[in-house]
């Protein structure tokens, strides 16, 4: 029962340019910082994903908007949102990306490899229904816990995304089902201003958990633990989903958290001994943010080193 | 809850913006004092 490390080299095709944070050599670094601890390197399984069909797509997005950023980037590129830029390769790493979490939600249930992580391009978790947002196309982790759903006939599923931003986009994307449960945590005041505690959906199966930037890493841990717990009172997930984000390190330029190494580490392995409890050990998580590469890099190995115990 | 979010991308390139140009103060300050050695050195290429 190995973790897999799921990618695409399409991801890389997502042209952003080298003046925009969510460039091509954050993952570039991931691959880097792995190669550098040869005996995780050699203790997981390394995956090629697959591309995302449209109508995988279309689980969580307007087909409207999901066929106008495939013309975008057949016609060379454009911007989508004042953050978000499309080049030609942007389709295709946007499509491979979604794609690497199915993948990693087959293998989870299928018992092959249930925990993973996929190191994907461009983000996912602020894409909306009808639009792309804060460098995000599609929303990679809504889209797969829709598709856990409707292709794998899961019901309960526990999304807990600690990105130093507000998943808007995720939950969006699944707060009208009531057998989705998610949890942010996130910087407030920051972008993209929305997540506030009292938010809770329309079923009340969102716990949002807005935090000042700069106290101490304990805090964040102790609130997201606890934001955890609450989300899975008399709920027991199927699946855990992670939305990894990690520009809640120190030190990232987009983000004023104060979370280290050891701090990912340690949520993982919670993570890790929850799943094992309810769901067989069940863990698809996905890259979101985090824009300082090696640091990213180094926070990426330590989740993965925690995934694969 | 609302606030006027700053977009990530104006907040990230102002940072850039912000160390280039204290990169580039110190980079002048070294400029300054090495210039005659780089030309000197130079010369011999």
């Amino acid at each position: 029962m190995r973790a897999a490390f799921i990618s695409h080299s399409d991801c890389g095709r997502h042209d952003t340019g080298w003046g925009h944070p969510e460039h091509v050599g954050r993952l570039r670094a991931i691959t880097r910082a792995l190669r550098d601890d040869p005996e995780l390197f050699h203790s997981i399984e390394h995956l090629e994903g697959r591309h995302a069909l449209i109508d995988e797509l279309e689980l969580v997005h307007d087909p409207a908007y999901v066929r106008s950023v495939r013309v975008i980037a057949e016609q060379g590129g454009g911007r989508l949102d004042a953050d978000t830029v499309a080049s030609s390769g942007s389709w295709a790493a946007a499509t491979a990306g979604a794609g690497c979490v199915l993948l990693g939600v087959d293998l989870s249930v299928s018992g092959v490899n249930p925990r993973s992580f996929s190191a994907v391009r461009p983000p996912g978790h602020h894409a909306v229904h009808n639009r792309a947002m804060g460098f995000c196309l599609f929303g990679n982790v809504a889209i797969a816990a829709h598709y856990a759903r409707k292709k794998h006939g899961l019901r309960r599923i526990l999304i807990v995304d600690w990105d130093v931003h507000h998943g808007n986009g995720t939950q969006a994307l699944v707060e009208n089902e009531p057998d989705i449960h998610f949890v942010s945590m996130h910087q407030w005041p920051w972008y993209p201003g929305t997540g506030a505690a009292d938010d809770r959906g329309p079923h009340r199966t969102v716990w949002n958990i807005p935090k000042p930037g700069g106290l101490r890493r304990s805090e964040y841990v102790e609130a997201l633990e606890r934001g955890i717990d609450a989300a899975t009172e008399g709920f027991v997930p199927e699946l855990i989903l992670i939305s990894a984000g990690f520009d809640s390190l120190a030190h990232d330029p987009l983000g004023g958290f104060t979370l280290e190494l050891d701090d990912f580490e340690a949520l993982t392995r919670s993570l890790v001994s929850r799943a094992d409890s309810w769901c067989g050990g069940r863990i698809v998580s996905a890259l979101e943010g985090g824009y300082a590469p090696d640091r990213l890099a180094q926070a990426a190995v330590r989740h993965l080193g925690a995934l694969a115990t | 809850m609302s606030a006027a979010p700053v977009s990530p991308l104006d907040s990230y390139l102002t940072q850039v913006s912000n160390r280039l140009g204290m990169a580039t103060r110190a980079l002048g300050v070294v400029a300054t004092v090495t210039l005659p050695f780089v030309v000197v050195s130079g010369m011999w290429e």
